[in-house]
């Protein structure tokens, strides 16, 4: 904060008009590079995710039987930032006491699972335990689980591994390689840690979420 | 005309994004403490929601505030002399640490001194009371962004306004809306809480209006935690006291803003001086239900008026504190521009603190369909078996208010007791500035339509560059005008100093323990 | 027998001591917000029922004439009895609940001391007594009156005579015996909060408000600095 005003990004780029680090120095909506032309990808488009079966997280997973598969997304918490402040006590009695696994209200009327049931949330990767958080704001279909849950605090063992301690958000979730991450060398898109290389889409992943079938710390 | 000064708060509810950093600062300051950990003198809500304690909007259960009789003189609901004292060997009302929440912690020491295993240890929550281990059943903020709505959110007590096919529709997704409702103590015009106190240990500061109790003549008797309609009166279970915010008044007097609204990050919060006429509290009480809002503000008195300054100054109305009210944000939110209302005036309390309601997205719209648009789509979109359709498409930029995703009738239980137009104002004023600054900036809409919407709503150019200056721009001396408590004076309004005269520090010197 | 001497200095002392050094801790610590149900029906029938056997006492001893004018008709003389004895049942019954819900209650253990279970303790014991008397020695509210009244009549005037004291049978004796002990740590529990019990509550406005500073002085140039003393704390 300098001056009453408080850091916003770009503003050098807005303000004293240096240009983007892009190759037209400008900033892109449309990307012209050919890989992406080639793959649909030139504009910031919706694109409906493909069905569950295409990922492939859950072929070993549905054969041992009955469940329900959802879309499960891991997006930014609102109690800590990634994994900084989660096992914060202040933060965990203002989150619940731990990060929730959040189900639709019809989703977790067909599951059996009461809000504030303890909950495994697996996939053929690996497997996370929560609580349901269930809520009217989460579409059918999906369920939220917010980046980087602390698996050692407050935690119960995860049943469905044979009463082994579960992993975090990263356990179910893996990277799906995007062709057009792979093309590099082309103005913006060259590799840079954390700012350009395979990104977000392992966010999207499909899970099995199941009530818990006992508590053990 | 017996001429007070108040220090009000305003909260702008638009700009509220839930952060929670307000309860933070507060809890971090006053309530880090054994007895008050439960204790969240600022926390935060979901609407709609339960809140904390849960339900506390509903007085048939804890039956706080006061309520009219026939005759047009207000009772107590569950507390005061005849009823105070009768249950004062237990009171029915008080609500129990199960309303609130368990405190726990977690055993962070077993990661460290677990014995060796095959397996990673963890923390167990454990209580805050007993030191045992606890299921966690409920928090601050257990219903926050909807978290649990089929419990919560669908048990609010405002949604008995709505009829069940409205009530539905706020839980659909596509029309699913939800705003925070930060809460403190509303500091009180017609405290309930100080006229509950047997003990009366609890009173309102004449300066500035702040409603404190007083801890060394509380006797933990508990009826200002039954008579506070807002629950904002804590019992510490381990000094036996009762607790409230205290509007930061250590601060406030050395010219800082409340922790709260300090560290308040959407920058929601406006702290300012109103002039009011206390002679006629009691009528603004006891006004009839419908009139009661409009009483409420007829209280506040305008502090340009030489009759009300020399009235003020006759009282020993301090200069300086005049010219804050002159230059009070919260006079122009509530009284100048009549954007802000009192939550739940129907509690006649006359509470302190407004808030201007959400303007809450209001351009889509859902109707149901027969399913014949689904066929249209692309048979590759994924689709749920629903049908109802959710509409973009308006002829207004921002559509109408009537449109809101939230009914303007719950918002009218919130802020009005029911009282639809009055909640409309507001919204449309801000609806109005929107539209002005829309013109002004982007220019894509007609100049005359600018001017009619200013016109309906009663605001001219100028108001309305001045409310989006308020609400935007901003800075920290704009958005708190405290008056000054003339520091020199300021030892003496805790203490006499000669009290402690030849010995060091000054006030409570005795450890709130008990030992018998 | 310099018991009853010994009692009320300790009572005198000890509560004018307890209110100056740590009149902060002058109430009773609840722990309704802990628990509330068991409370309603343990503290509701202890603490009516002890106001009444406290007052019956009370006046037996101040007017011990009226009591037994009142009990030379044998039908009033029944009905004090009975009425006394209900209420005695009525503290026993609130006592036992009382000491069990602190005994039972993980939460209400956590604010117990050991003083609230020696004075529970006490209390129970001494309304154990009570009630004994009052079935096996019967018509204690005339035999209060005549033998009894005197004798704490003469501790007032400073004479004591125990003699109508040392005739009386053991359970009445260890009766009187306790309740000067209860006297005497009275400071020391949290019974002190009957001190405090809030009657001004009846006459005052229902609401309050404090000016810290003189309103009319704070004005005026002359008297700003004038040691006014501020109305609160
Ligand atoms: S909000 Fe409650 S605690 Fe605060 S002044 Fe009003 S009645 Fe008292
Ligand atoms: S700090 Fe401000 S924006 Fe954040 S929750 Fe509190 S009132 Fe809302």
């Amino acid at each position: 904060m300098t001056d009453g005003r408080a850091y916003a990004a770009y503003t050098y780029n807005v303000e004293r008009l240096v240009p983007w680090r892009t190759l037209t120095g400008r900033q892109h909506f449309y990307l012209d590079h050919e890989l992406y032309l080639a793959y649909g990808e030139y504009l910031p488009t919706y694109k409906p995710s493909p069905r569950p079966e295409a990922y492939g997280d859950l072929r070993e997973t549905l054969k041992s039987g009955e469940a329900m598969a959802l879309n499960c997304l891991t997006p930014h918490g609102k109690w800590h930032i990634h994994s900084t402040y989660m096992e914060n006590h202040r933060m965990l009695t203002l989150s619940r006491g731990c990060e929730p696994c959040w189900l639709s209200e019809a989703d977790a009327a067909k599951l059996g699972i009461q809000d504030n049931d303890w909950v495994e949330v697996y996939n053929d990767h690996g497997v996370y335990c929560a609580r349901a958080a269930v809520s009217s704001r989460i579409p059918r279909g999906v369920c939220i689980v917010y980046h980087v849950p602390e698996r050692t605090v407050g935690i119960p063992k995860s049943q469905v591994r044979g009463n082994r301690r579960a992993g975090g958000h990263n356990s179910f979730t893996r990277i799906h390689l995007k062709p057009n991450y792979l093309c590099g060398g082309y103005g913006q898109f060259s590799y840079h840690f954390n700012y350009w290389g395979p990104i977000a889409p392992q966010r999207d992943t499909h899970v099995i979420v199941k009530k818990m079938t006992k508590v053990i710390f | 005309m017996d001429v007070r000064a108040q220090i009000s708060m305003v909260f702008h509810l638009d700009k509220c994004i839930g952060c929670h950093t307000c309860s933070v600062a507060c809890k971090n300051i006053w309530t880090d403490r054994k007895g008050a950990e439960y204790q969240w003198w600022n926390n935060v809500e979901t609407k709609p929601g339960t809140g904390y304690p849960g339900k506390w909007e509903d007085q048939e259960i804890y039956k706080g505030g006061w309520e009219r009789e026939g005759a047009g003189s207000i009772q107590l609901k569950g507390a005061g002399k005849a009823k105070g004292l009768a249950n004062i060997f237990h009171n029915p009302h008080l609500p129990s640490v199960e309303d609130y929440y368990e405190p726990f912690t977690y055993n962070y020491l077993n990661l460290i001194e677990a014995p060796p295993g095959d397996d990673q240890p963890t923390a167990r929550p454990v209580s805050l009371i007993t030191g045992k281990p606890i299921d966690v059943k409920m928090g601050p903020n257990w219903d926050d962004d909807l978290g649990g709505s089929p419990d919560y959110a669908r048990n609010d007590p405002n949604l008995e306004a709505l009829t069940p096919a409205e009530r539905e529709a706020m839980f659909q997704l596509e029309r699913m809306a939800f705003f925070y409702l930060p809460r403190i103590c509303n500091h009180c015009l017609n405290p309930g809480c100080v006229a509950s106190c047997p003990s009366g240990a609890i009173y309102k500061r004449g300066e500035d209006g702040i409603v404190l109790i007083n801890q060394k003549v509380c006797r933990a008797w508990r009826m200002c935690v039954t008579a506070c309609p807002y629950k904002k009166s804590y019992y510490n279970w381990h000094s036996g006291k009762s607790e409230k915010c205290l509007l930061c008044y250590p601060r406030l007097e050395a010219g800082h803003a409340p922790a709260c609204m300090h560290s308040c990050v959407g920058r929601i919060r406006y702290l300012g001086v109103l002039l009011y006429d206390a002679d006629r509290i009691q009528r603004a009480a006891s006004a009839p239900d419908g009139e009661i809002t409009r009483a409420h503000l007829d209280l506040i008195l305008d502090p340009f008026d030489d009759q009300v300054i020399a009235a003020a100054q006759r009282n020993g109305v301090p200069d300086s504190t005049l010219k804050s009210a002159q230059n009070s944000p919260t006079y122009k939110f509530v009284k100048q521009w009549g954007m802000a209302l009192p939550l739940h005036p129907e509690f006649r309390t006359l509470p302190m603190l407004f808030y201007v309601p959400p303007l809450l997205p209001v351009m889509a719209s859902v109707t149901q369909t027969d399913g014949a648009q689904k066929e249209r789509l692309n048979p590759i979109a994924k689709t749920w078996t629903d049908d109802w359709l959710y509409d973009t498409s308006t002829e207004e930029l921002w559509g109408t208010i009537e449109q809101a995703r939230f009914p303007l009738k719950y918002l009218a239980s919130l802020f009005s007791g029911g009282d639809e137009k009055a909640v409309a104002q507001p919204l449309k004023k801000l609806m109005a500035v929107r539209i002005y600054r829309r013109w002004k900036t982007v220019g894509d809409i007609d100049e005359s339509r600018v001017d009619e919407v200013l016109k309906d709503t009663g605001l001219s150019r100028d108001s309305a560059e001045a409310v989006y200056y308020l609400t935007a721009l901003a800075k920290f001396q704009d958005r708190f005008v405290i008056p000054p408590a003339h520091r020199e004076q300021a030892l003496e309004m805790l203490e006499f100093t000669g009290d402690t005269r030849g010995s060091q520090g000054f006030g409570f010197l005795e450890r709130p323990e008990r030992g018998a | 027998m310099a018991l009853p001497y010994v009692a009320a200095i300790l009572f005198l002392v000890g509560t004018i001591q307890r209110y100056r050094a740590t009149g902060f801790k002058v109430s009773s610590l609840s722990s309704q917000f802990l628990e509330g149900r068991r409370l309603f029906w343990a503290s509701v029938p202890f603490h009516f029922g002890i106001l009444v056997v406290f007052a019956g006492h009370l006046v037996a001893f101040l007017v011990p004439s009226g009591i037994l004018a009142w009990n030379s008709n044998p039908v009033r003389l029944l009905v004090l009895q009975i009425t006394a004895w209900a209420f005695g049942l009525s503290v026993l019954v609130g006592l036992v609940g009382l000491l069990a819900r602190r005994l039972t209650e993980p939460r209400v253990r956590m604010v117990t001391t050991p003083m609230d279970l020696v004075i529970e303790i006490l209390l129970l014991v001494q309304t154990g007594l009570g009630l004994y008397i009052g079935y096996a020695h019967r018509w204690g509210s005339s035999w209060f009156a005549a033998d009894l009244s005197p004798y704490l009549w003469s501790l007032v005037k400073l004479d004591p005579q125990i003699t109508a004291v040392s005739a009386m049978p053991h359970v009445i004796q260890l009766h009187i015996v306790n309740a000067f002990v209860i006297f005497a740590i009275f400071p020391f529990t949290r019974l002190v909060h009957i001190l405090v019990a809030p009657f001004h509550y009846l006459n005052r406005p229902y609401q309050r408000v404090i000016w810290n500073w003189d309103r009319a002085a704070i004005r005026s140039p002359k008297t700003a600095w004038s040691a006014t003393r501020p109305r609160n704390n």
